[in-house]
Parts: structure tokens; C-alpha cells; sequence
């Protein structure tokens, strides 16, 4: 075999082996979500389980990814929510003053924070924070034979430990991310007043004249996306663990690093696509 | 005890190993072509040299991993052609006790034994929580019920395992080394609850590994000989040496 197909040969066996990653962790979102939400459905007829069999455990599963993902990341949430608020109309004022553009400041803060930070920051605490503990605690898990024992008890871990933690997680970067909105927008203004003494009333129909459906659509789609990524792959990682604690480390980074080019690569798609369609209606391609 | 509600109608009363395969990798094979029906309604002592895979022949048999070829078949119903929620009335008849490990760390002791039946809803909360305070006070744990795992001895941790899926009286139950690791009056009260529950039928069939030979005896335990691939009845294994 020469040199070039040898390499063909390991590209294509590298984009085999990528497919097949993320076959086996939209399987993982899919099983989790299907082992929860119709577990009476799936079970025998005869099994005598109830409709809502399950479910309060499950519930309180995701009660707590919310308070360790949402909640507890807020104090951070807030301090960088209010810098960049703060950053992003401290530039950007200073540039549209020049040009006399200081209407189109709620346009600016639309643009950079609502459709660009929030969502990308959010995410990026959210693998940082909850991330790292998922995959880690999944794999402790696996070594400490805890998911072994949720199998014998009857209990699928795709019901009480996958899928809480992505519901959970989800609910939690999007509330997040719209805190983190509300903190910019909000450390947006108090800039914005403290050096151009600019009243709320303007600022707030400014923000009110920028903001479309077309936002609260990328709102979601980024939110609800970047937090079923970061969740699923750190389950996935965490379970991959096998019977060795010193795999646990090993899967922990793997899921960070893997998180953060899956989040900004979706980010970065998502916003090329958007304004490819913007350029489109204004007829300019 | 208080009679704790169960699911009831799914009792294990067949099992058998069909032309039954298992090996960790290419080449380590642990069982080879292994036909049996297993024997219900008593106690079976997994022996044999050590290293012959007892403890993974009761992992095999609490289907916590699939045989490498062969079938498995519980009740008549081939258990690889069914969903984890198809099989989960007849899962959960089937008990097993962790020789280390696997208690959820982040739940506390009467967390982890209340967790099967609160999970299936199997029982009325106050009714499990009042068995668990009475088999605690009867091992003498009431004190650390609401302790985590981490907090208490690796012994208690022990007891908790093995108590976990006695308390949901499985017909059948699969206990890995149970007795290693107990004080001795624990052990001896451990024998004392697993030869009523017998006696009440709440549980049927009991297959244990033991590095001990006290415990098999005083349990009155036939054995089941694990030895180079094989598995036989102790009882057909005697038989073939005297013939």
C-alpha cells in the first residue's frame, strides 16, 4: 500500500469511528428518554406496575441536576453576565456615539449578547461546572458497581441516572442562559447610564424595537442544544468507564474537550446559518 | 415483620443454562457449552477451585452480564429476546448480593433500602421505612440509618447489600461471598433471618458462594461445582466419582 492510501484509509476509518460516536450517543438520549417516559408501555401487561411507576424517583433526580447545574451556578452566571453586559456597551456606545448610531444600541446588545454570549458562555460554565461532575460521578458509578446494582434492583440507569441528568441539565442552560441575558442586559444599562446618562425608557425601546421571534427561536434552539450535548457526552463518557478508577480522569477531560468543540462548533454553525438566511431575505446572496 | 406488599405472580420456577457460553476476551474462556436446569426451592453452595469463575457464574445468573453464546431462559422465556422493562417483573425476583460495592454513595443506608421498593412502588413508604427500622434494630444499625456509605464500616456496608434484596424477597436470591467481611454475630443473626424467610417460602432458592466451609453446612447447602468450564451438581458430580 503507498502513502496516499494509506491515509485515505485512515480518514475514512476516522469518519467511520465519528458516525459511530454520534450514532451511539444519540442512541444513549433516545433509550434514556424512551426507558423513562414509556416504561409501563414497555413493560409486560401482566407486570402489575403502575402508569407513573418510577417517576417520583426520577423527578427527585432531576430536582437536584437542576439545583447543582442551574441554581448553584448563578453567583458566576451573574459576575460574568454583568462584565460582558457591561464590556459589550462600553465598546460598542463608545463607537455608535461617534457615528451617531446611539439608537442602535439595543440592536448591538441583541446581537452580541442575547445571540452570541449568552448562549456560548452559558455553555461553556455549564461544561466547567456540571460537565466535569456528571461524567466523574457516572464513572465513580460504574467502578463502585453502583449501576450493577440499579440493574439487579430493576431500575434501568438509562431512566434514573442518563435521563434526569439530561432533563435537568437542559432546564438548567436554558434558565441559566436567560439569566444570564437578563444580568447583561440589565449590567448593559448601568453602564450605558452611568456614562452616557442614557434614561431606562430609552434604553428598554431600544432592546424592545431589536429584539424578534426570529431570537427567542436561536434562544432555544442554541440553549436547548448546547445542554443535551454537554449532558449526553458526559454520560456517555462516564459510562464508557470500565472497571478502573483511574479511568474516571481520563473520561472526565474527555468529556470536557469533546463538549467544548461539540458546543461552539453547533454555535458557530448555528449562527452562519442564521445569517446566511438574513442575507438571503435582504437579497444580498 | 410486617408484610410488605409485592408484585407476587412472576416467582422463578424454571431456570436454565441451554448450551450456556461465556469468556472475558478471545481465548479466556470461563464456561463452554454448559446445559443445566438449574434446581429451585433450596440452597446451593457455588464451589469449586478457586479462580473457576463462581462468583462469575452468579453474575451470569443475576443476568447482570449476557452470556458469549447460548441462552439463558427464565420461566420458559429466552431473556436475551427481551427488553430490560419486558423482563422486569421476573428482574426483579431474582436477588443478588455484591461481595464489595454497589451501594449508591450519595443516598443513605435506609435510602438504599428503601430505594427498590419506593422505585417500583412495592410497598406503602411508611410500611418499608418500619421494616427497615425493625431489621436495623434487630442487626443493631438504627443509629446509622441515616448515615451515607462512606461513613460507616466497610462490614455494615456489607450488611446493607446483602439486606437490600432480602428485604424485597426475591425467589430467588444469588449472594457473592456474603458471610466474608461480618462479625460473627451478625453472620450468625444473617443465618438466623435467611433460614425464616426459607421457612416462610418469601424466598426459594438460595445459590451462595463461600470461601468458608462453616456456612454451607450449617445452612444445609447441596452444591453446585464450578470447575475448568463445567458446571454440575454436586450431588451427579459424587455420583460420576463413585461410578
Amino acid at each position: 500500500m503507498n502513502t496516499w492510501t494509506r491515509q485515505a484509509d485512515a480518514i475514512g476509518a476516522g469518519i467511520f469511528d465519528f458516525v459511530r460516536y454520534l450514532r451511539s450517543l444519540a442512541l444513549l438520549a433516545y433509550l434514556s428518554f424512551r426507558s423513562t417516559v414509556f416504561t409501563s408501555w414497555l413493560a409486560s401487561k401482566d407486570s402489575g406496575l403502575s402508569a407513573f411507576h418510577g417517576f417520583r424517583q426520577v423527578f427527585s433526580v432531576v430536582s437536584s441536576q437542576i439545583y447543582f447545574t442551574g441554581w448553584q451556578a448563578m453567583p458566576l452566571i451573574t459576575v460574568l453576565a454583568l462584565a460582558a453586559g457591561g464590556v459589550s456597551i462600553m465598546q460598542s456606545s463608545a463607537q455608535l456615539s461617534i457615528l451617531g448610531g446611539t439608537s442602535m444600541l439595543g440592536n448591538v446588545m441583541v446581537m452580541i449578547i442575547v445571540r452570541e454570549l449568552a448562549p456560548l458562555i452559558t455553555a461553556l460554565i455549564v461544561i466547567a461546572r456540571s460537565g466535569t461532575a456528571v461524567a466523574s460521578e457516572i464513572g465513580n458509578m460504574k467502578v463502585n458497581r453502583e449501576i450493577e446494582a440499579l440493574q439487579i434492583m430493576g431500575i434501568n440507569p438509562l431512566s434514573y441516572i442518563v435521563f434526569p441528568r439530561i432533563a435537568g441539565g437542559v432546564l438548567s442552560v436554558i434558565s441559566l442562559a436567560f439569566y444570564f441575558n437578563a444580568i447583561a442586559l440589565l449590567g448593559g444599562f448601568l453602564v450605558s447610564r452611568a456614562i452616557h446618562n442614557l434614561p431606562f425608557a430609552f434604553y428598554f425601546e431600544s432592546l424592545s424595537n431589536a429584539f424578534s421571534g426570529v431570537d427567542v427561536f436561536l434562544f432555544f434552539v442554541k440553549n436547548g442544544f448546547s445542554g443535551l450535548i454537554i449532558f449526553v457526552l458526559a454520560c456517555h463518557q462516564g459510562l464508557s468507564v470500565g472497571t478502573s478508577s483511574h479511568e474516571v480522569p481520563q473520561v472526565t477531560t474527555k468529556a470536557v474537550v469533546h463538549s467544548i468543540i461539540a458546543v461552539t462548533s453547533f454555535n458557530v454553525l448555528t449562527s452562519i446559518l442564521f445569517y446566511l438566511k438574513e442575507l438571503a431575505r435582504l437579497g444580498i446572496i | 415483620m410486617s408484610q410488605i406488599v409485592r408484585l407476587g405472580k412472576n416467582r422463578i420456577t424454571r431456570f436454565e443454562l441451554n448450551e450456556f457460553t461465556f469468556q472475558y476476551s478471545a481465548g479466556n474462556t470461563v464456561f463452554e457449552n454448559v446445559s443445566l436446569d438449574l434446581p429451585l426451592n433450596e440452597i446451593r453452595h457455588v464451589t469449586g477451585p478457586s479462580g473457576q469463575g463462581q462468583s462469575t457464574l452468579l453474575k451470569l445468573l443475576a443476568l447482570l452480564t449476557p452470556p458469549s453464546g447460548g441462552e439463558i431462559r427464565v420461566n420458559e422465556r429466552v431473556v436475551s429476546e427481551m427488553s430490560f422493562e419486558e423482563f422486569l417483573p421476573w428482574r426483579i425476583e431474582i436477588g443478588y448480593t455484591f461481595e464489595g460495592g454497589g451501594l449508591l454513595a450519595n443516598r443513605t443506608l435506609e435510602e438504599n433500602l428503601a430505594l427498590p421498593h419506593l422505585y417500583h412502588n412495592l410497598s406503602d413508604p411508611e410500611v418499608i421505612l418500619g421494616e427497615i427500622r425493625e431489621i436495623a434494630a434487630r442487626f443493631k444499625f438504627e443509629s446509622f440509618l441515616n448515615r451515607r456509605p462512606a461513613l460507616v464500616s466497610g462490614g455494615l456496608r456489607k450488611l446493607i447489600t446483602i439486606l437490600r434484596p432480602v428485604l424485597l424477597r426475591p425467589s430467588f436470591l444469588l449472594m457473592d461471598d456474603p458471610f466474608s467481611g461480618l462479625d460473627p454475630q451478625t453472620a450468625k443473626e444473617l443465618e438466623r433471618l435467611i433460614k425464616e424467610l426459607r421457612a416462610k417460602e418469601e424466598i426459594q432458592t438460595i445459590y451462595f458462594t463461600s470461601r468458608d466451609e462453616v456456612w454451607p453446612q450449617r445452612l444445609g447447602a447441596k452444591q453446585l461445582w464450578v470447575d475448568s468450564g463445567r458446571v454440575e451438581l454436586g450431588e451427579e458430580r459424587d455420583e460420576r466419582a463413585a461410578g
